[in-house]
């Protein structure tokens, strides 16, 4: 009964995926309006957003998931964590990468020190380490207790990065004017689309790489059940 | 709690600059980045307050991490860091011990570093250098309460060397962007005549509340980065 | 009876997804010397690190006697820092273990443990003899209630062996109660009050007909 759910659910979400896709597809190539200046490039703007603001979810439950697993001690939290803080970094990932395409073909440069550029950008860095953490040979509680901390302290920073980029950057003049706000209604109904709907593909890539995880605990844990049971004959 | 960190820190003072030329290297490596950063200066020029603080906190942040590797290294040779866990205090008092005696091996090592930074970079004392001194008091506090975070979290891995500067350094940009802001304000400009108080009570206030939130958190980590096992 | 110093109630272990033990219960007592025999990674050392709190079980619960000062670690690792001198080694123990201690009083342990020549050279200097009697006389300073010895005997020459059984000795006549992981059980047999034998995550403890029961 529980698995014929679970089959029914991950049927519902494999739909939402490929629905949600197709249909942005579709609003930004046919109902946004092509951008006078910036032309086609423009587009890049509608998979910029949704993959930085989820990223930026991931990073979030990454830090929750792993103060919850400090302070209870349960795997599952551990490997949510896990889970998270991969998805985040592939997404933050692609943010940079949108994010500099974009800024170098509407104001001339791969890189500017925009708060929210600044702050992605040290999300990465941080999210960065934790997965080389995570690959490194130690005791499991050790390695998950150091991965659980540098999510919340990597996540703590972000309010402060974002207040000392915004300061910094006053201090040179703004040679750059960042995205125009002043977006059709069109464009805003697709934009809000592409953001909401990206959910089905974020929660899709978490929980698979959540299962993936889990199932490779329990594979451990029969492994060395065998090999402590053999040993005792 | 506190006066088993004070004998801790008199221990690693002890032992560090009585005992081994540890600091020394530190403080080498400090005057070197200093000294081959004013390579790219060219004959006649005046490098800019900015480009001369922010290589201070350059100099002063790779230091900070080869302190803070010395700082937890010392416990692992004997596996006295077992013998430091067994200690009737919480676990605590080993991150502020470590924290005092980093905090004061790093103010030494600036004593060097602010004269280098005239010598070599040819800079002059500006009007607001007492802000930059209060900039460098807290800057100091709150880099180093990460240090001493961080500094448990890479003790006894492999590969640790670098793992605690990729950790550390994107941590710590909010602080040294302030860093640099408030140290530049106190070297004379001659482009630029004018601070903006208001804005460095705004940068006094970031480096403030970074030292505040990782103080707190760090006194909550800890346990869980320096447990046995 | 008296009361107990260290008490286990129902504890399970898990080590990185190892079971090591399975519901266990177990009392100890002053002036008990406990031997630990199992086979290696049968969790010897982690159920002297339970005992001193430097891990916590996974379920089930541990209530000590002894306050944290008053239990006393010995293990194969000597705790010292190489570029402090004998004394300086045991003067910041002691203080760190919060004993009230006279620069005499460290000099006269240093005494005992024969190093009194060498008090105020670098520990790095020492060799492992050396630097085992020198962690003894650390212990000596401790004066704890709950003594946990892991395998402290590894690689000592006879000299230093016979201070190491004396001072044992006198931890016993003292009443404190001594959890032992031996390298050699055989030898440290003949001090031992107790056994305590580890098997399929499962203790037994035995009481031994010896003369100094």
């Amino acid at each position: 009964m529980v698995n014929k759910m679970k089959k029914f659910f991950s049927l519902c979400l494999a739909a939402g995926v490929i629905l949600s896709a197709v249909i942005s597809q579709y609003l930004i190539y046919f109902y946004a309006p092509m951008e006078q200046t910036l032309g086609l490039a423009q587009k890049i703007f509608y998979y910029h957003l949704p993959v930085a603001w989820w990223a930026f979810v991931s990073f979030f439950f990454a830090a929750l998931f792993g103060g919850f697993y400090l302070f209870k001690k349960e795997q599952c939290f551990n490997i949510l964590s896990h889970a998270n803080a991969e998805v985040g970094f592939l997404l933050a990932t692609l943010t940079l990468i949108t994010g500099s395409l974009w800024g170098k073909h509407s104001w001339g440069v791969w890189w500017t020190w925009d708060p929210k550029l600044t702050t992605a950008l040290i999300l990465w860095f941080i999210f960065a380490s934790y997965l080389i953490v995570r690959s490194m040979p130690m005791p499991k509680e050790q390695k998950n207790n150091i991965c659980a901390v540098i999510a919340i302290i990597g996540f703590l920073d972000v309010p402060l990065v974002f207040l000392a980029t915004r300061l910094w950057r006053s201090i040179h003049p703004a040679v750059f004017h960042s995205g125009g706000t002043g977006l059709e209604p069109e464009m805003v109904h697709t934009i809000v689309f592409c953001v909401l709907s990206f959910v089905f593909l974020w929660f899709w890539l978490v929980n698979y790489r959540r299962r993936q995880l889990l199932q490779e605990l329990k594979l451990e844990t029969i492994k060395t059940k065998l090999l402590y049971a053999e040993e005792q004959e | 709690m506190i006066k088993t960190a004070f004998l801790l820190a008199k221990k690693d003072l002890t032992i560090i600059l009585g005992r081994s030329a540890g600091l020394c290297q530190a403080l080498l490596l400090g005057l070197l980045l200093i000294f081959l950063f004013s390579l790219s200066q060219q004959a006649g020029e005046v490098l800019s307050p900015h480009s001369a603080a922010a290589m201070f906190w350059l100099a002063s942040i790779f230091c900070q991490v080869l302190i803070f590797q010395m700082l937890y290294a010392l416990e692992e040779q004997n596996g006295a860091k077992a013998g430091l866990q067994l200690l009737p205090c919480p676990v605590q008092t080993i991150w502020l011990g470590k924290f005092l005696a980093g905090i004061l091996l790093l103010f030494a090592s600036q004593l060097l570093f602010i004269p280098a930074v005239f010598v070599f970079l040819s800079q002059h004392l500006g009007e607001y250098f007492l802000y930059s001194l209060l900039g460098i008091f807290l800057t100091d506090i709150g880099i180093c309460a990460c240090g001493s975070l961080l500094g448990a979290l890479c003790a006894g891995q492999s590969g640790k060397e670098s793992l605690l500067s990729i950790i550390l350094f994107p941590l710590l940009i909010p602080l040294l962007l302030s860093a640099i802001s408030l140290c530049s304000v106190g070297l004379l400009d001659l482009q630029h005549s004018f601070a903006d108080t208001a804005q460095i009570f705004q940068w006094l206030g970031i480096a403030l509340a970074f030292d505040c939130i990782f103080s707190a958190v760090s006194l909550i980590l800890f346990p869980y980065l320096y447990h046995g096992e | 009876m008296d009361t107990p110093v260290l008490t286990f109630e129902n504890i399970s272990k898990m080590y990185d997804l190892r079971l090591l033990y399975k519901n266990v219960s177990l009392c100890l007592y002053p002036a008990q010397t406990i031997l630990i025999t199992g086979k290696n990674g049968s969790g010897k050392s982690t159920l002297l690190k339970m005992a001193a709190e430097l891990t916590k079980p996974s379920h089930g619960k541990i209530s000590c006697a002894a306050e944290k000062e008053e239990i006393g670690y010995l293990g194969h690792q000597t705790f010292i820092y190489p570029h402090l001198s004998a004394y300086e080694n045991l003067y910041f123990w002691a203080k760190a273990f919060q004993k009230n201690i006279s620069e005499q009083a460290v000099l006269t342990v240093l005494k005992k443990v024969f190093l009194d020549k060498f008090s105020h050279d670098r520990a790095g200097i020492f060799s492992r003899g050396m630097a085992q009697r020198l962690n003894i006389a650390r212990i000596i300073l401790q004066e704890p209630r709950l003594l946990l010895l892991d395998e402290p005997g590894t690689g000592l020459d006879k000299e230093s062996q016979e201070l190491f059984y004396s001072v044992i000795q006198e931890f016993q006549a003292q009443n404190a109660c001594i959890l032992w992981v031996s390298h050699n059980p055989q030898k440290d047999m003949e001090f031992a009050t107790h056994i305590l034998h580890i098997e399929k995550q499962q203790i037994t403890l035995t009481k031994l007909q010896g003369e100094t029961a």
